[in-house]
């Protein structure tokens, strides 16, 4: 069950401009993806967008393993700013969970 | 329900619980290692002022002849990033050999960092000397390029910082702003209006992350390579093409264009321009250009072994764009230390994978 909590996401709003809730879960951004992430970035981001931390922390080791290399948002037709995004559920991670 | 079956189904539940109970370990292992690590790394920036600590001689030894002048308004700035190459790649050996050791390890070396550098101890000895001779030499190519096209310039020497690239990269905010901040801070108080960059990943700290950081940060970051495209609108000269042998065959090279350069900074191209310009074919191959692929480089501190896989399958794409006569022979020119150090551990053949400031300089006039 996944247990949600609007502040998380509110929290990742205010560390920079995150955009996730731009997409539309379509899927073109894992076609190209070098590493080819364990959980795929839009289902990453619909667990930001309902503040399912726990997920987040669970799915940690994905979202470190990304390039930031931007491929993805080279496919993407919402312009999500995926890497960048990624990034900042990495600060989330770091922050919250890591103390850091 | 028969006994077998139950017993063999208990035994199924039983795997699984166990095998749950084996990943959940494995996964809190990582989890902790990957904390271990940022940890560490975060540590040393505040305390050590760079990611990989390294002693200022062994970050100012490519500069040794070249007579630099230190400071003023426009410095070349290496963010120490073709420095750590080889102790990072010496480091890394290292430590996979006693992986399993360091992995448990980490909880202590974490405690006891702070007081002892223990990613300069890692990285003593480790460095092969002719890794630190190429690193240093393509500082050395670059330095002298800008001579070449009349750029005046100093150095900091041991007042240059490492710009925090890592750990802004993986999102440990607070030590990076922090760090950022004290970059700027001296920057300004050694009077510097300009860097000259020679890497992608400071680069972009300068040009990108650093106006957005750091408060009234207002110092242009520049990079060589767009130096030298400047100084080439204005004397095509530069370049000699007086080695008519090497004209005749008409070189080509791979080109291999960093991420950061292509997407991040939308400078993607700009290499296999100024290589036309010296008479060398560029060759993009299919993952190339503003499509370039990664090397695998971002996340090697946390996982080596994904990396590795990435570069073999980039070295893969310049392959298949080979003709069988090839034989493996055409170079994979690169503009970033990173890129050169992973893609150049990933060839399994002769391939030969270089700095593109040593193919400028091989062409360029009055050595
Ligand atoms: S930025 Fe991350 S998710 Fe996007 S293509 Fe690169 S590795 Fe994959
Ligand atoms: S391509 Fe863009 S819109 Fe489509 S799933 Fe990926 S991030 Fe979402």
């Amino acid at each position: 069950m996944i247990k949600a909590n609007q502040e998380i996401y509110k929290q990742l709003l205010s560390i920079g401009d995150f955009n996730a809730s731009k997409c539309f879960s379509c899927g073109s951004c894992t076609a190209l993806c070098p590493v080819g992430l364990d959980i795929l970035p839009r289902t990453l981001f619909r667990y930001a967008i309902l503040g399912a931390g726990d997920k987040i922390i669970e799915e940690s080791d994905a979202i470190f393993s990304c390039l930031l290399c931007r491929l993805c948002e080279e496919m993407c037709p919402e312009g999500v700013n995926i890497a960048e995004n990624i990034r900042m559920l990495r600060q989330y991670i770091a922050e919250r969970e890591y103390n850091l | 329900m028969n006994s077998a079956m139950t017993n063999s189904r208990m035994d199924g539940n039983l795997n699984k619980m166990s095998s749950n109970m084996n990943m959940d370990n494995n996964k809190n292992a990582q989890t902790d290692r990957k904390c271990h690590i940022l940890s560490m790394l975060s540590q040393n920036l505040s305390i050590r002022r760079s990611a990989f600590p390294l002693s200022s001689i062994s970050l100012t030894a490519w500069a040794r002849g070249l007579d630099i002048r230190r400071g003023g308004s426009a410095v070349l700035y290496t963010g120490h990033m073709y420095q750590m190459i080889p102790y990072l790649k010496g480091a890394q050996k290292r430590q996979s050999a006693i992986k399993e050791v360091s992995d448990k390890m980490m909880p202590i070396a974490r405690l006891i960092n702070p007081f002892l550098n223990l990613t300069g101890i890692m990285s003593l000895f480790s460095a092969n000397k002719n890794d630190i001779k190429r690193y240093n030499g393509y500082l050395r190519n670059i330095a002298v390029i800008l001579k070449k096209c009349g750029i005046e310039f100093g150095y900091l020497y041991g007042l240059e910082d490492y710009a925090g690239t890592l750990l802004y990269d993986m999102g440990v905010y607070n030590a990076f702003e922090r760090h950022a901040d004290r970059v700027f801070r001296r920057l300004k108080r050694l009077g510097i209006k300009t860097v000259i960059t020679v890497e992608p990943h400071t680069t972009e700290m300068f040009k990108k992350i650093y106006p957005m950081a750091v408060d009234g940060f207002d110092i242009e970051a520049v990079t060589y390579l767009e130096l030298l495209e400047h100084a080439l609108k204005s004397n095509g000269n530069i370049f000699s093409h007086i080695n008519n042998a090497q004209k005749r065959q008409k070189k080509a090279v791979w080109v291999h264009d960093s991420c950061v350069y292509a997407r991040h900074l939308d400078m993607d191209g700009i290499i296999a321009s100024l290589l036309k310009k010296t008479g060398i074919e560029p060759l993009i191959p299919y993952y190339g250009g503003r499509l370039t692929h990664c090397c695998g480089g971002p996340i090697e501190a946390l996982f080596p072994e994904k990396t590795s896989q990435i570069a073999k399958r980039r070295i893969e794409h310049f392959k298949k764009g080979e003709n069988e006569g090839d034989n493996g022979h055409i170079p994979v020119v690169t503009a970033c230390p990173i890129c050169h150090l992973n893609l150049h551990e990933a060839v399994s053949d002769k391939t030969v994978v270089e700095d593109v400031s040593n193919v400028f300089i091989n062409d360029m006039r009055i050595m």
